[in-house]
Formats: C-alpha cells, sequence, structure tokens
C-alpha cells in the first residue's frame, strides 16, 4: 500500500462540443492505480467511465473532445502532455487495452496468429519463427485449445470466447505494467465471461501487472476486483476496497445500485430502483449531480457539491452525509462484526 | 406463488414439438459433389405451455434458439413444424383474419427499443397506429386512449408529442410496453427487455412489468439471459441449450435443486454481487458447439463435465423427474442429492 501509484489521475476534466453547448463526460476524476491491483471503474452508460479509461491511452478523439484540466502520471510520464511518438512507443507495451468487441478491434483480413506476431514483432524485434512460438507459447497461455490449428484462423472462425482470447494474447504479448480492459465480458455468455474472469484473474497474478477493469456490471467487480471507485455524472463517487464497498456503502448512488440489481441469491428482495434518470450533462444539476434522484437529499446537496470524504482508511465517498447517516442496504447479508 | 398449480385448466399458450429450421444455401461446388443440405437447427423440438397469469421464463445463451422460439409463437418466423395453440386453437397462418386476431392476443417487446420504435413517429402516432389497426377505439377517443396507455406504463400526456430520439432509454422502453398493451394482449412475448438499460433503470421496468401483470392478468414469456431478472420476475423456467430444453421447473426448485448439469453451470457461472461469493473456477470450459451440426445423443456431452458413453449414443427425453420439475438428462437421478451448485 505504501509503493508509488502505478497511475495517477489528478483533477481531469473532459468535454465533448455540440453545436449547442458542451457536454462534461469527466468532471473532475482523481483516481490512483496501484501496482499489482486489479481495479474496477464502474458507472452506468454516460458516466464517464469508458472517456476516463481511454483518455489514459489517449485514444479519445480532439476534436470534439477537448481536455479541459488535469494530469495523467504514468511513473514520472505525465501522459497528457508527452509527444505523439512517444505515447504511441507506450501504447500496447507498457500499457495495453482490450475492448468490449474484440471484431473491431481485430484485424479481419489477417489470421489470429498473424495478428499477435504482428504486434510481438514490432514491440520485441523477434523474426518471423521466433514470434511465432512465441504467439503459440501466449495461446497456451490464454487458454485457447490446439494452438497450431487456431494461428491460421481468421476472426470471423473463432467463437467469441476465443476472439476475446487472442485479444488478450495481443495485449500480453508486451508484458505491460497496466492492462485497461473496457468491459472485456459485456458481450458474453455468462460460461464464457466466468472462463475469461477467471483467466483476467490468473494473468494478473502471473504477470503481477495492474488491471483497470472498466464495466457496468457489479457482478463482474465482485468477481475479481480489488478496490473499486463508482463513478456517477463524470465524478467518482466513492472509492472503497472491495468488500467495504459492498457491505458499506457510503454514497446513496452505490447503495442504490446494489440494491437495484436482482440478486440470484437473495430471492425474497425485490430489487428497488433507483428513480429518476442520469443528468443530462450538457447541463448538470447544481450541487451534488446525484441530489435530483437521491432519497436521501438535503438543502445543502442542491447548492454544494461535496467533496471525497474518507470514512475509513482507503474507503471516501462524495456525500455530504458519507459516515453521517444510516443508508439502508437492502441485500446485506455480512454480519459487521468482521472485516 | 410459485407453487400454484393449473389445476388441469387450458393453458392460454401452448407449444407442441416446436421446430425452426434455416435453411442454409449450398454453393453450386457444394451441390455438385452431393454434399447433403445443410440447416441452423436454431429450435429442434420445444415444447411448453403459459398460463393466464403466469410468467414462463426461456433462458439460455446466445444461440441456444430462445428468441426463435419467442418470434415463433408469434408466427413472426413460420415455424418448420410444431404447433402454436392459444386458448384452445391452432391456426392457419395464411388465414388473414385468424392470424389478425392471434397478433392481438399475443403481442411482443424487444430488447432495443431505438430499432422497434419507427424514429419519424411520435409517441402518439406509433401508440394510435396500434389502437387503429385493431380498431380498438373511435377516431374521436384516441388521443385519450393514448393519454391512459402513457398513464399506464408510468409517462403522461405530455410525452405523446415526442420522438423517440427525445426520449431516455428507459422511457423508449415504456413506449414498446405500451404499444404493446394497447390491444389488450393475453399474453406479451418479453424477448430481453431489460438487457439494455442500465441497472438503476432496469428495476424500474421489471416494477412496471410486475403491476402489470398484477392488474391485467397478463402472461409473459420472458426470454433472458439474466438469471437474476429470471429468478425474481418468472413462475416457471425452461432451460435451453442448442435448440432444445434440457430443464424445465418452478422458479425456486431450478434454482435451489438444479438437476441439469447445464443448469447448474449456467447458475454458477452468473456473478453475482457478492465478493464473498467469489468462484475458484468456472464451472464449465469451452463454447458451445455449431448448432448447424449439433453433437449426437445429449447436446451438452461436449461441454459436461459427467458425460458418458450413453450421452454419445441416446438422446435423452425431457421426463418428468419429480411433480412438474422435466429434466433431459440421463443421470438426473445422481445431482438429486448434491443439491445447489456444482
Amino acid at each position: 500500500m505504501i509503493a508509488p501509484p502505478l497511475l495517477e489521475i489528478e483533477d481531469l476534466r473532459i468535454s465533448f462540443g455540440t453545436r449547442t453547448s458542451d457536454v462534461r463526460a469527466v468532471d473532475g476524476v482523481n483516481l490512483e492505480i496501484r501496482p499489482g491491483e486489479v481495479l474496477g471503474l464502474v458507472g452506468e452508460s454516460g458516466s464517464g467511465k469508458s472517456v476516463t479509461a481511454r483518455s489514459i491511452m489517449r485514444l479519445v478523439p480532439m476534436p470534439p473532445g477537448k481536455l479541459v484540466s488535469g494530469r495523467i502520471l504514468f511513473h514520472d510520464l505525465d501522459l497528457t502532455s508527452l509527444p505523439e511518438r512517444e505515447m504511441e512507443d507506450l501504447r500496447g507495451s507498457r500499457i495495453s487495452m482490450i475492448f468490449q468487441d474484440p471484431m473491431t478491434f481485430l484485424n479481419p483480413l489477417l489470421t489470429a496468429g498473424e495478428q499477435v506476431s504482428e504486434a510481438i514483432r514490432h514491440h520485441q524485434g523477434l523474426d518471423r519463427a521466433a514470434a511465432r512460438e512465441e504467439v503459440l507459447r501466449l495461446f497456451r497461455e490464454v487458454g485457447i485449445p490446439s494452438p497450431e490449428l487456431r494461428y491460421g484462423a481468421y476472426p470471423h472462425q473463432l467463437s467469441g470466447g476465443l476472439r476475446q482470447r487472442v485479444m488478450i494474447a495481443i495485449a500480453l504479448s508486451s508484458r505491460p505494467e497496466l492492462l485497461i480492459a473496457d468491459e472485456p465480458t459485456t458481450a458474453l455468455d455468462v460460461t464464457i465471461q466466468a472462463q475469461i474472469l477467471a483467466l483476467l484473474r490468473d494473468l494478473q497474478h502471473d504477470y503481477g501487472m495492474s488491471i483497470l477493469l472498466i464495466t457496468h456490471d457489479l457482478g463482474v467487480v465482485a468477481e475479481i476486483c480489488d478496490r473499486v471507485a463508482v463513478m456517477y455524472a463524470g465524478r467518482i463517487v466513492e472509492q472503497a476496497p472491495i468488500n467495504a464497498l459492498f457491505d458499506d456503502p457510503e454514497h446513496p448512488y452505490t447503495l442504490g445500485l446494489m440494491n437495484a440489481i436482482p440478486r440470484p441469491d437473495l430471492p425474497d428482495i425485490a430489487p428497488q430502483p433507483i428513480e429518476g434518470s442520469p443528468p443530462d450533462m450538457a447541463h448538470p444539476p447544481l450541487g451534488c449531480p446525484f441530489h435530483p434522484r437521491c432519497p436521501y437529499r438535503e438543502p445543502i446537496c442542491f447548492e454544494d457539491v461535496p467533496r471525497m470524504r474518507e470514512v475509513a482508511p482507503g474507503h471516501a465517498a462524495a456525500c455530504h452525509f458519507a459516515g453521517r447517516k444510516a443508508f439502508q442496504l437492502i441485500t446485506s447479508t455480512h454480519t459487521p462484526a468482521v472485516s | 406463488m410459485t407453487h400454484s398449480r393449473e389445476n388441469g385448466r387450458r393453458p392460454l399458450l401452448e407449444v407442441r414439438q416446436l421446430v425452426k429450421h434455416f435453411p442454409v444455401r449450398r454453393s453450386l461446388g457444394d451441390a455438385l459433389r452431393r454434399q447433403p443440405h445443410l440447416a441452423v437447427r436454431a429450435v429442434d423440438g420445444v415444447s411448453f405451455a403459459v398460463a393466464k397469469g403466469r410468467t414462463l421464463a426461456l433462458v439460455g445463451e446466445s444461440g441456444c434458439g430462445k428468441t426463435t422460439t419467442g418470434r415463433c409463437v408469434l408466427f413472426l418466423q413460420e415455424p418448420t413444424s410444431g404447433d402454436i395453440i392459444v386458448n384452445g386453437q391452432r391456426v392457419d397462418p395464411h388465414d388473414e383474419a385468424a392470424m389478425r386476431l392471434r397478433r392481438k392476443q399475443l403481442q411482443i417487446v424487444f430488447q432495443d427499443p431505438n430499432s422497434s420504435l419507427n424514429p419519424r413517429m411520435t409517441v402518439s402516432q406509433t401508440l394510435g397506429e396500434a389502437l387503429a389497426f385493431h380498431k380498438m377505439v373511435d377516431v374521436s377517443n384516441r388521443n385519450q386512449a393514448v393519454n391512459e396507455l402513457l398513464e399506464t406504463v408510468g409517462l403522461s400526456g405530455r410525452h405523446a408529442g415526442r420522438y423517440p430520439n427525445e426520449l431516455s432509454g428507459g422511457q423508449r422502453q415504456r413506449i414498446g410496453i405500451a404499444r404493446a398493451l394497447a390491444v389488450n394482449p393475453e399474453l406479451v412475448v418479453l424477448d430481453e427487455p431489460v438487457s439494455a438499460l442500465d441497472v438503476s433503470v432496469q428495476a424500474q421496468i421489471l416494477q412496471l412489468l410486475e403491476r402489470l401483470r398484477d392488474e391485467r392478468g397478463l402472461a409473459y414469456l420472458f426470454i433472458s439471459h439474466d438469471l437474476g431478472v429470471v429468478r425474481h420476475i418468472s413462475n416457471d423456467v425452461a432451460v435451453m441449450y442448442l435448440g432444445v430444453i434440457v430443464e424445465r421447473a418452478p422458479t425456486g426448485t431450478l434454482y435451489e435443486r438444479p438437476l441439469h448439469p447445464y443448469t447448474r453451470a449456467l447458475l454458477a457461472a452468473a456473478p453475482v454481487a457478492n465478493p464473498r461469493l467469489r468462484r475458484e473456477r468456472p464451472p464449465i470450459f469451452g463454447d458451445p458447439p455449431s448448432p448447424l451440426s449439433p453433437p449426437s445423443g445429449c447436446r451438452f456431452r461436449t461441454r459436461c463435465p459427467f458425460a458418458a458413453g450413453r450421452c454419445a449414443q441416446e438422446t435423452p427425453v425431457l421426463r418428468e423427474f419429480e411433480p412438474r420439475h422435466w429434466v433431459a438428462c440421463h443421470f438426473a437421478e445422481n445431482f438429486r442429492s448434491s443439491a445447489g451448485t456444482t
């Protein structure tokens, strides 16, 4: 815990210009990724989680995007101001990324093996034969059955799960320090999702890398993350170690999300909706961005933007009442004694 | 609630031995070489019944045939064979008048309201069209009927003049539901109705669907891959794998005492929002085989951790293992005691 963070995002603000107004997709995000941890970044659509993740790789098109403020420090490099040439060297080598839909990432005209081989030759300067050996080793490592056969398969000949494994093989080929996984299992069936999550967990352990996992699914978070940051309306509203977040959520939005998920393990508890819908980020509400939907709001919430308050070591929430009000978690199953 | 019996009442919807094959075009070369005709066997002999006011969930992974089954029930796709019986009556799909009535009895709500609503029609035009086509109300009362429908689904008259792009995802899905309800159907096929929505909105729509079911005595055929949602909303569940039903039971029974190895794997694979229930390893490996050439015998045997020689030779039939609990596995007896997840 004392080790310096691998990556540090400071007061990141990104907006997108439209004809009529500026949409503040990311509105002051502060986040640290520590060496060797799996950090979950959770939020619903439009919360800014993907833009935050993509901005690390500098994959947010600018324009229409605009970096309003902020720094992203990777070791001692500021990724927001790094020359493009150096950024290219970093991308896909020290920081890799995998996406929800491998089909948009893989080249349909190259075989699976050729694509991985290309990445290896580019980053490691191996010759063709050595690269082929390395590809087969990677294929075995990411659990692709009969690797020799799949080497020559085109993406369309592979199942969704296998494509995702090929993309993971490409991402791992450079032994990255940070892997950004943007909804890596959202398009997959549950039995395949379970396999891919187990694979990511094993690889994280074997490679000792950090993973930033972007997802909307708290089930996936519970499955593999060590720590979680919850985003709402372009901001991080809560950050906590995994068990603390699920046992004692300190932001009413986190609480609302947990109460809203239908739980197969708790059949007698009906999911509780969060009333209303997420704010229009072209015209965000004043005060706390969650106040229009918050059942616990008070007059202060209409005016003052809450700052992150630490309620326990490593556990902070951006709510005026974090740690001061008893929020009711209907799905709570733990006995508070341990932790 | 899940244990109330049908008491021999005639079911509202009965599907018998439904088969839907999609032929694959042969190339000229294949035809000259006398290669056999291939077909995607999307649905391969599925039977079930839904009673008035009840919800049957069809669950399974992509490609298992659950959506095709739902579409065949409405004749949005013509079944290759099998019977769709509503209130004891079969219909000839070529009989226009009978089909019109059938379409009034059975309605559908699709997963993606963006693609199922016409972007050039306002909410009141969309709903008005449904009302007019089935001659539900006079022209003079149409606006009032539209407003009532909107209120039924938790919106109001001020949404009537809006276009779909002026609505949020949850509101659009409410319009999709209102359109289905416009003709007072008896059964609604809900094809992944909340899968495209954020969790916070998803719970709103689930509440709405439950309220409508209770108020109007609707029956639902609820198609979903989400086991959490299904447990919450359905009375009975049928699990599909590669075009066949492998297990069917009242919801509580299915989740608490699953018998089929596939059901057990599916339940064990679903991530649960509780970090203390982490799995050690994935419950099953590999991908489902192609529905072009499903495995011989039991279709699940290629991924089944318990597969034996018999599974390759003999196709297990769906049998009533205990009252109202049907399973298609030769070895279901072995899984009786070791209940719960694998």
